[in-house]
């Protein structure tokens, strides 16, 4: 997975590259809009860190430029500006993630690795959570080499939870996600099936944690300690 | 300035002039009038007196009717500084003496004994009367006319007259009121001369008693002004000195940390480096929360842009964050939310249920259980965060809330502001908010009422 980050501050930059590097990304590190416009221009890249406090742009404008330009991979906006117009400015403009400095740089993987994750559920087919690896196309989990057998239906909770790891989804969410329109799922079902899969990941280092009254969340474990 | 805020004092000039200058005009025009009838009503009597003169005069000689009027009294009659008389007495078509021009110039009403006429004879103004006389057997006709230069005269000096006292009086009026609203105004001058000459600090009220009984309303408000802005200078005095202090603790613990852990061995220096980070993240935590803070507190209800939002979306996205947090503490969260949707902004509730949760996870305690529930009622929704941790005492209760309120908390992890950023969320979006004690004087409530979209 490449990465480019655009910021034109030193030590945040090498702090930054250094650990999403750790974390497995290859980072290509630019410090103004003019020269990581014209490499996304000509190069591939999964995901874009921008910095909105650039010196030659305002980040917002880099934005809004690329999503003009069609660009879809993931953008996570960094920035010290935490006024909440300029996060929804953001938002609109087509960013995905917003986090404000200084971040945490375990929270700023952990994100990363959830927004580069969700653009592979739509257009690759495997990536890994914890120590599981999941084959979208072959519906398929293997955990240690050894395959798990999940049925159709649990199949459907796990890809779509997985999907959309850190996040909570209420039992509606998962109804309407997984039923078929000739075939309506009952919140008991959708319980049994949470509970299977539950027991499946056993020792994976994935979990579904229910949030009574509210709904599930999949984590990986110790994804946001700090 | 001074074009578009009309002077009070120009304002009231203006007004009075537009009642003062129209009753002038009128009384001049009214008092000209009046004068001018009175003199032509004396040179009418005077012409009529000639008249019944002349009729006096009148004899019988012979059967016939003959004016006896000696040369002496004839020049009297006709006798004028500037004015020509002339005068005819006749009866019939028979010319008794006189003027043939003046004979049957105007016919006189049987039923009128005299009559008063303006005419015009070669080409100069005269004024003059026609009587009967009915003494002697037929009647008799006396016209005396006048010319009217000497009338013209006394009238132009009337009209020259009235209008030179009018203007006198305008003047005079005009003056008077213009010195009258200076002085009326005074009081507002010096109330302005107060309040310019004071320092920016000067808070304190002004003088009630001098004012006059139309300004003390404007000279209550400003001081009501005056006490509201001393007050939230107090309160922003004691907040910079609390922040300061607030922000001095972690950089203290910093340097103590820094230079006990100098002296220690380098293999030890993930730990250390571990408590710098705890310490430094607590550091930028609070100045975060104090930014958040004076934004909050700038910002005025109705200026902060509200959409309907669905309050259980609001609250998903906020618990994301504590979930790893409870469960560290073994802290069961219970969520019971109904669909209600609520004016607002996302990303602020979305603060707002961050605060509460993560003052319940670091207060309830190891095993407590929390539960965030939210009913419709009328127009409004009310959302409920409880804990059955330990709960507050009553004085911690009341004191909730307040900057730098830190409760019976001794750890070194809050900043004391989340409760007032919540305060603030929730006075932007019109809302209510309470701390209770729960069940048993245990755990703590607290109650949001939200308005419905």
């Amino acid at each position: 997975m490449r990465v480019l980050l655009l910021e034109d501050d030193e030590e945040l930059g090498a702090a930054i590259q250094k650990s999403l590097a750790i974390a497995g990304y290859a980072v290509d590190w630019m410090r103004d809009a003019k020269t990581a416009l014209h490499a996304i221009g000509v190069e591939h890249f999964d995901l874009l860190l921008l910095d909105l406090g650039l010196p030659d742009r305002d980040g917002t404008s880099v934005l809004a430029d690329l999503r003009q330009r069609d660009w879809r991979n993931p953008i996570m906006v960094i920035t010290a500006r935490d006024a909440v117009q300029s996060r929804v400015h953001a938002l609109d403009l087509g960013a995905d993630d917003y986090m404000v400095k200084p971040v945490a740089l375990d929270e700023l993987c952990a994100r990363v690795r959830a927004l580069i994750r969700r653009q592979c559920g739509a257009t690759a087919n495997t990536f890994t959570l914890g120590q599981l690896e999941i084959d979208l196309q072959g519906k398929v989990a293997m955990l240690n080499k050894r395959r798990i057998e999940f049925s159709r239906r649990e199949w459907s909770v796990l890809e779509y939870l997985a999907l959309k790891t850190g996040k909570v989804i209420s039992k509606e969410q998962l109804i309407e996600a997984i039923s078929n329109w000739d075939k309506e799922i009952s919140p008991n079902a959708i319980e049994a099936y949470v509970h299977r899969v539950r027991a499946k990941l056993h020792d994976s280092g994935v979990e579904i944690r229910t949030i009574r009254g509210l709904g599930y969340m999949l984590s990986e474990d110790n994804a946001f300690s700090q | 300035m001074r074009s578009a805020n009309r002077s009070l004092r120009a304002l009231l000039l203006w007004r009075m002039l537009l009642v003062l200058l129209p009753t002038l005009l009128i009384g001049s025009v009214l008092s000209y009038f009046l004068a001018a009838r009175g003199v032509v009503h004396a040179f009418d009597l005077g012409l009529l007196d000639d008249a019944t003169d002349l009729a006096h005069q009148l004899h019988r000689q012979a059967g016939e009717v003959v004016l006896n009027l000696p040369a002496d009294a004839r020049q009297m009659l006709l006798s004028n500084n500037e004015d020509t008389v002339r005068y005819a007495v006749w009866s019939g078509d028979v010319l008794l003496s006189g003027d043939t021009a003046l004979v049957n110039l105007w016919r006189l009403e049987a039923s009128d004994a005299h009559e008063f006429r303006v005419l015009k004879l070669d080409g100069n103004n005269y004024r003059g009367v026609l009587l009967r006389d009915n003494s002697q057997q037929q009647p008799v006709l006396i016209a005396v006319v006048q010319t009217t230069r000497g009338l013209d005269r006394i009238l132009r000096d009337i009209f020259g007259s009235v209008i030179f006292l009018g203007a006198l009086i305008s003047l005079t009026a005009l003056v008077g009121v213009a010195i009258g609203i200076r002085r009326g105004l005074h009081p507002v001058e010096q109330l302005r001369a107060e309040i310019l000459s004071r320092s920016p600090t000067a808070l304190h009220p002004l003088e009630v008693q001098n004012a006059p009984l139309e300004l003390q309303p404007i000279v209550h408000s400003i001081n009501e002004l005056l006490l509201s802005l001393d007050q939230s200078l107090e309160r922003h005095r004691h907040f910079i000195a609390s922040a300061a202090h607030q922000l001095r603790t972690p950089l203290a613990i910093l340097s103590t940390q820094l230079e006990l852990h100098l002296k220690e061995q380098p293999r030890e220096f993930h730990a250390v480096l571990q408590r710098l980070l705890a310490t430094v993240r607590r550091a930028s935590h609070l100045s975060s929360q104090l930014l958040s803070l004076a934004r909050l507190e700038s910002a005025n209800e109705g200026e902060t842009p509200m959409q309907p939002v669905a309050l259980a979306a609001v609250i998903r996205a906020a618990v994301a964050n504590y979930v790893v947090a409870a469960e560290r503490k073994r802290i069961e969260l219970n969520f019971n939310i109904d669909a209600a949707r609520v004016l607002g902004q996302a990303i602020l509730l979305e603060e707002m249920i961050g605060n509460l949760l993560d003052n319940a996870i670091n207060y309830a305690g190891e095993g407590a259980h929390i539960c965030i529930s939210s009913s419709t009622g009328v127009g409004n929704v009310v959302l409920t965060i409880v804990d059955d941790g330990p709960g507050v005492s009553v004085p911690t209760l009341a004191a909730m809330g307040s900057p730098f309120f830190r409760g019976d908390a001794t750890d070194s992890k809050g900043s004391g502001l989340g409760l007032v950023i919540v305060k603030e969320i929730v006075r932007l979006h019109r809302g209510s908010l309470q701390f209770k004690r729960g069940e048993n004087n245990r755990g703590l409530v607290v109650e949001i009422h939200l308005p419905l979209v």
